[in-house]
């Protein structure tokens, strides 16, 4: 077309005179024939009379997502959209307005057929319960479909509610068992919450001897929105009669409207009333977050020389708080060891008491270690030392006597250094399930060893990639068929659409393809309404899209553009560069270290 | 009889005599030979049919008065005109006055160069390099399109701030299916400024100054890379990087890791040493690890690998150790760094793809002839540029960017790479790191590069009927045959498949040896169907095509260059005159010739208006006639 416009039609045809003249020699003729010329017979025009072909194509589609009852959302309403945004478990009802005998609907689930239910007008029912798309098509007595529709389907879960107590925030040990606790709950929903409430564990005892009781604190609670609460409430501890060594387990715990939800709960924290030598419980109020930062002996003791260098600048009530904490992290510490050790430390000694006295009751119970030699092994008894030390750190970080606490830990951690030390290995014997399996050991006689064959690896194929390329390469033939059609192309349209619904059937919840999918069915309704710029432009931004896609599992590379000239020339090149300066090239160096001394191996 | 016919009658027979007159005239057609200064005869050509012919057809018009124009080549012309931006071709014949019109316009858009792989894999993305000149399109945008076949597939935009600029724009081919694919690079200028990430509209009315085309030609392939990994002991980054490689359907991976003494575990069936060329031959690319574990003879079998079968050595570095190897490498003075926290390295091939490691070494001196493929970079932020780092770099001295840690250089016909980057495979996270795909990068461009046995490559692909082109034709192994082979023997037979498949034409071509031993060469003249055409190239066993398109119309790349313009019309008794100046173009060529009288012959019963006198004489008789009411009078 371009090369077309450009032609000169007088120069390709050079017969401007030679008309000129024939039209005034045809005059002439005309003229001397004008006499009694007989009159030309009126022609009569047969005018055919068009009779439009009965089409069959949708007309409108309105669409009515109604959202589950507990959403207590007002159905929406939408008329010939591409793409719907439901909430999962909502219904879709399409009403189709076709000149049609029957409608063709096709989803993931599979396709069938519904007859109207009035004059051209169908109506289907369809559940939001997972990404997808759903087709129609019209179609008439005879089996001849009209252009097809595409509507994608976007679910989206309802999201779980979030709630979480604000304040205090944090695990709190108290001396004082008459304390109340002033707390703060947040708490939202995506679609709106139903209920907020603030339950605790009692946790009362020592050793094996626990006694929970459950109870609920009274929340004032402040509804900003249906989708955010606010909760303020005091927690009053004297009135659950705390004994020292005692703990609360509090948690949040909300629920959203949806049938069957379970209820969510925040964190769990504790709060302690501190007694010499306790720890917290495990199994109640360890986040499984803060497990994670679980601190080692030399986390304490950095703590603690910190506290010692800040103390002279917070206030006293603020450093006896900080010094708790670091008592509450090294009881963990020593937890650990304790567990390690079998859990025999329970009954921990007085840790005032000598380092070298004997807990005769305890001995005697492990006689039989002693007569096995046991505990000989001195990286135990080195555990054992550090497991009192870190009980005596314990109990002076509580006093805030913290230069003897910061003593204790380090004489702690030499301890453990000297137990795990390159010649002390703590052995445990291993369980049956837990036994050995040689066969996989990389031991035996050297003189069995035999080299080892294996197959070439060969990586899975890329399905999602194919299927890709597929469609591009559908695309692209379409394309080229279309572009020789003028005016509305019913074909085109039926296999853009098509391609629209096999782009989502590749992966229906990938929103790059879900516009993909959306850009070819608005050109294939563009091409069925002959409106080919629009067409074309929504191709190119669809084709655009589904190439970065497939660009997305591959880099690019630049174009390696060499002949064999070149490369000989480059070849030859390097080998005349060598040979000139063969002369002048010395033995290669050792590397020249930057920053360190990597040795040659 | 005069007074029995009357007036009338006498005026009739005058009439009808003239009439007759001019019939047999006419129909004897005589010719006029006579002397007088006539007009010269003109050549106007179009250097790019495609894009000039516009121009070329008002460089006719302006001449038609003066001269006569033939809008075409024509060696018996008294001048010849060029018509376009680009340099005139090659071997334009006689020695006549030669004038070039180069089209002046502005705004106006040029492609003036497209750089993309002949052949592609169809697992593999490849980038093309496009260079676009606009000139007087300041403030507009740049829209730069890459079509396959009737698709877009990839699309830029730019924002033009400078009246004259030069943007060198990357766009990514994605291949669909095997065969070849017809390409489209489009640049459209619009008034349009580019506000928003959002394709601006482009109006398809947009004139051809605003557009510019050009075309190509990408035999897309599905011929898995072939690669060897040979380990002499086993090694961590070689591991690693073999199974990133397996990972990727491009390559076949063979590989051989020693693992004590005659010991080994290996994939697929790999050669047993590396010193027998004829067992490792068939590998595009040897990647080795630990290469300071090589033997002398191991060395030898890569060099000759490299300069016999022009096949690309990965050498993968853990650590600094003197060996055999190092006589390959040809590094007088190597410089290590472990910066404890890893570095990112960027590759030339492809910038978006990022390696990482904390242990470096690189040559200080990269050897002879080397080229950086991957080189340290510091992101200072998300805007930051490799561009940027090296500017840093050569101002600050930093120890860190800047460095070629991953270069390659020559080795005859093919390529040695070496990788410093000793402890890459420690930073394999995706989030962090590309490494799967760094060195499928690394190790895909050095399988691309090795030689094939047969070479076939034309000078272009898609042309017009009847057009030419150049035939180049390599055999390997008798082009690389080392110096102690005394004669090589090939046969080699070339043919050009065109047509419907159902009525295929083979035309054979004859190909004639182009200087060096193994090299030949043919002019192959297009079909003049327009369709899809091949051809076929045979040697030794060894069968390659390549894909030709025949097409009435075909967009190039047009690069401008004024000055080369200015001394060809300069050498031609010529000059070069812009088309805003046309109305001097008449005047130049005319004071360029000499303007002797010369014998022209004429015909002057071909004039159209001899028709008026004869219809106007019968026309006159018959209505005469029929005034007396007769018919037959």
């Amino acid at each position: 077309m371009r090369i077309v416009r450009t032609l000169d039609l007088a120069a390709l045809f050079p017969s401007r005179n030679a008309f000129l003249a024939l039209s005034v020699a045809s005059l002439c003729v005309g003229l001397a024939s004008a006499r009694d010329t007989i009159p030309l017979r009126t022609v009569s025009r047969a005018l055919r009379r068009a009779v439009p072909a009965t089409a069959v194509a949708i007309e409108s589609i309105e669409i009515t997502v109604t959202a589950p009852s507990y959403a207590a959302q007002a159905p929406q309403t939408l008329r010939n959209p591409a793409r719907i945004d439901a909430l999962i478990g909502s219904r879709i009802r399409l009403r189709v307005r076709a000149s049609a005998d029957s409608l063709v609907v096709q989803t993931l689930r599979g396709t069938r057929t519904i007859a109207p239910s009035s004059a051209e007008l169908f109506t289907v029912d369809i559940p939001a319960d997972e990404d997808g798309f759903v087709t129609l098509a019209p179609r008439a007595e005879g089996g001849r479909e009209g252009p097809h529709r595409l509507v994608g389907i976007s679910v989206r879960n309802d999201q779980v509610p979030r709630v979480r107590i604000a304040a205090p925030g944090r695990d709190l040990f108290v001396k004082d068992s008459r304390r109340s606790i002033d707390l703060g709950i947040e708490a939202e929903d995506d679609i709106g919450l139903a209920s907020l409430r603030l339950r605790y564990t009692k946790v009362s005892g020592s050793g094996e001897r626990f006694t929970f009781s459950e109870g609920e604190v009274p929340l004032n609670i402040t509804r900003t929105s249906q989708r955010a609460w606010k909760a303020t409430g005091v927690f009053r501890l004297d009135s659950l009669g705390l004994a020292p060594g005692d703990m609360v387990v509090y948690r949040a715990i909300t629920t959203d409207h949806r049938p069957g939800a379970p209820p969510q709960e925040s964190d769990s924290f504790i709060a302690e009333i501190i007694a010499p030598g306790s720890e917290a419980a495990s199994g109640f109020s360890i986040d499984p977050d803060q497990q994670r930062y679980a601190v080692s002996q030399q986390m304490v003791i950095l703590k603690t020389e910190r506290l010692i260098a800040r103390r002279a600048t917070i206030p006293p009530d603020s450093a006896n708080s900080i010094a708790q904490e670091i008592a509450a992290e090294q009881r963990k510490v020593r937890a650990e060891f304790v567990f390690m050790m079998g859990g025999e430390m329970a009954d921990a000694p007085d840790p005032d008491a000598s380092m070298t006295d004997l807990n005769e009751e305890a001995e005697a119970e492990g006689e039989g270690d002693i007569a096995a030699g046991r505990l000989a092994n001195q990286g135990r008894m080195a555990l054992t030392r550090a497991i009192r030390y870190m009980s005596r750190a314990v109990t002076t970080l509580t006093s805030m006597d913290l230069a003897e606490a910061l003593k204790s830990e380090k004489t702690a951690l030499a301890q453990l250094e000297q137990a795990f030390s390159r010649t002390r290995i703590i052995l445990r014997a291993l369980s049956e399930r837990e036994r050995l399996d040689m066969t996989r050991r990389l031991s035996g006689a050297l003189t069995d060893a035999r080299s080892d064959r294996r197959v070439t690896v060969t990586p899975p194929p890329d399905a999602r990639g194919a299927a890709l390329r597929r469609v591009l390469a559908d695309i692209a033939t379409v394309a080229r068929e279309s572009g020789k059609v003028r005016g509305a192309d019913a074909s085109g349209s039926a296999r853009f659409g098509a391609l629209a619904e096999v782009v989502l059937r590749v992966d229906p919840s990938s929103k790059v393809l879900q516009k993909v999918s959306s850009r070819l069915s608005e050109a294939s309704t563009s091409m069925a309404s002959a409106r080919p710029t629009e067409a074309q432009q929504q191709l190119d931004s669809a084709t655009v899209a589904l190439a970065a896609v497939l660009r997305s599992n591959a880099p690019s590379v630049a174009p390696a553009v060499s002949t064999f000239s070149h490369r000989e020339l480059g070849g030859a090149l390097g080998d005349a560069l060598r040979a000139a300066s063969t002369a002048s090239m010395a033995k290669p160096k050792p590397a020249t270290r930057s920053t360190s001394n990597r040795p040659q191996r | 009889m005069a007074t029995g016919l009357g007036r009338d009658g006498l005026l009739r027979i005058g009439l009808r005599a003239v009439a007759i007159a001019i019939a047999i005239v006419a129909a004897i057609d005589p010719a006029i030979t006579t002397v007088r200064s006539g007009r010269p005869i003109v050549s106007v050509r179009a250097i790019d049919p495609s894009a000039d012919s516009a121009l070329a057809l008002r460089v006719s018009r302006q001449l038609r008065r003066d001269a006569r124009v033939i809008p075409a080549r024509f060696d018996a012309a008294d001048a010849v005109i060029f018509v376009g931006d680009a340099p005139p071709p090659l071997g334009v014949g006689a020695d006549v006055p030669m004038f070039i019109v180069p089209d002046d316009a502005r705004p106006r858009v040029l492609i003036e160069s497209v750089r993309a792989p002949s052949v592609a894999s169809v697992s593999a993305n490849r980038r093309i390099d496009v260079t676009v000149r606009t000139v007087g399109a300041g403030n507009r945008t740049l829209q730069v399109l890459l079509r396959n076949g009737d698709i877009v597939v990839d699309r830029v935009q730019l924002s033009i701030t400078d009246d004259s600029v030069v943007s060198r724009v990357q766009l990514s081919f994605v291949a669909t299916a095997v065969g070849a694919a017809r390409l489209q690079v489009e640049a459209t200028v619009s008034e349009a400024t580019l506000r928003s990430r959002a394709p601006a509209k482009i109006d398809i009315t947009t004139s051809d100054k605003l557009r510019a085309r050009a075309e190509l030609l990408v035999d897309v392939v599905d011929r898995p890379l072939s690669i060897l990994f040979y380990d002499p002991r086993p090694s961590w980054i070689s591991t690693f990087v073999r199974r990133a490689i397996e990972r990727d359907r491009q390559f076949v991976v063979t590989s051989r890791v020693v693992t004590s003494r005659n010991i080994s575990t290996s994939a697929g069936t790999p050669p047993d040493r590396l010193d027998d060329i004829a067992s490792i031959a068939r590998f595009d690319a040897i990647v080795v690890g630990v290469p300071e574990a090589l033997t002398d003879r191991d060395i030898v079998g890569l060099e000759a690998f490299m300069r016999q079968r022009g096949g690309s050595v990965v050498m993968l570095l853990d650590q600094r150790a003197r060996g055999p190897y190092d006589r390959l490498l040809e590094v007088r003075e190597w410089r290590y760094q472990n910066s404890g926290a890893p570095v990112a390295m960027t590759l030339a091939a492809a910038a978006n793809v990022g390696l990482r490691a904390s242990e470096l070494l690189w040559p200080a001196v990269l050897p002879d002839a080397a080229t950086a493929v991957a080189t340290t970079f510091v992101a200072r932020n998300a805007d930051d540029t490799v561009k940027n780092a090296q500017t840093r770099q050569a101002s600050s001295g930093d120890s860190v960017e800047n460095r070629v840690v991953i270069w390659n250089r020559p080795v005859g016909a093919g390529q040695l790479y070496v990788s410093g980057a000793l402890d890459a495979w420690r930073f394999r996270d995706s989030v962090s790191s590309s490494f799967d795909r760094g060195w499928q990068v690394v190790v895909g461009e050095a399988a691309v590069a090795a030689l094939q046995p047969l070479t076939a490559t034309l000078s272009e692909q898609i042309l017009t009927p009847g057009e030419s082109a150049e035939l180049s034709v390599v055999i390997r192994d008798a082009a690389l045959k080392p110096v102690s082979v005394q004669a090589i023997r090939a046969n080699v037979s070339a043919v050009l498949e065109s047509g419907p498949p159902d009525s295929l034409q083979r035309t054979p071509i004859r190909l004639w040896p182009d200087g060096a031993v193994g090299s030949l060469r043919a002019t192959l003249r297009a079909p003049q169907h327009i369709g899809n055409a091949r051809v076929i190239i045979s040697a030794n066993g060894h069968r390659v095509q390549v894909p030709l398109v025949v097409d009435s119309i075909v967009s190039r790349p047009i690069a401008a260059h004024p000055a080369l313009s200015t001394a060809f019309a300069a050498s031609h008794r010529g000059q070069v005159i812009n088309a805003s100046q046309l109305a001097t173009l008449s005047g130049a060529v005319a004071r360029s010739l000499n303007a002797a009288p010369r014998r022209e012959r004429w015909h002057p019963m071909r004039s159209p208006w001899w028709l008026l006198p004869f219809a106007m004489a019968l026309s006159g008789e018959w209505w005469m006639r029929r005034r007396r009411g007769g018919w037959d009078r």
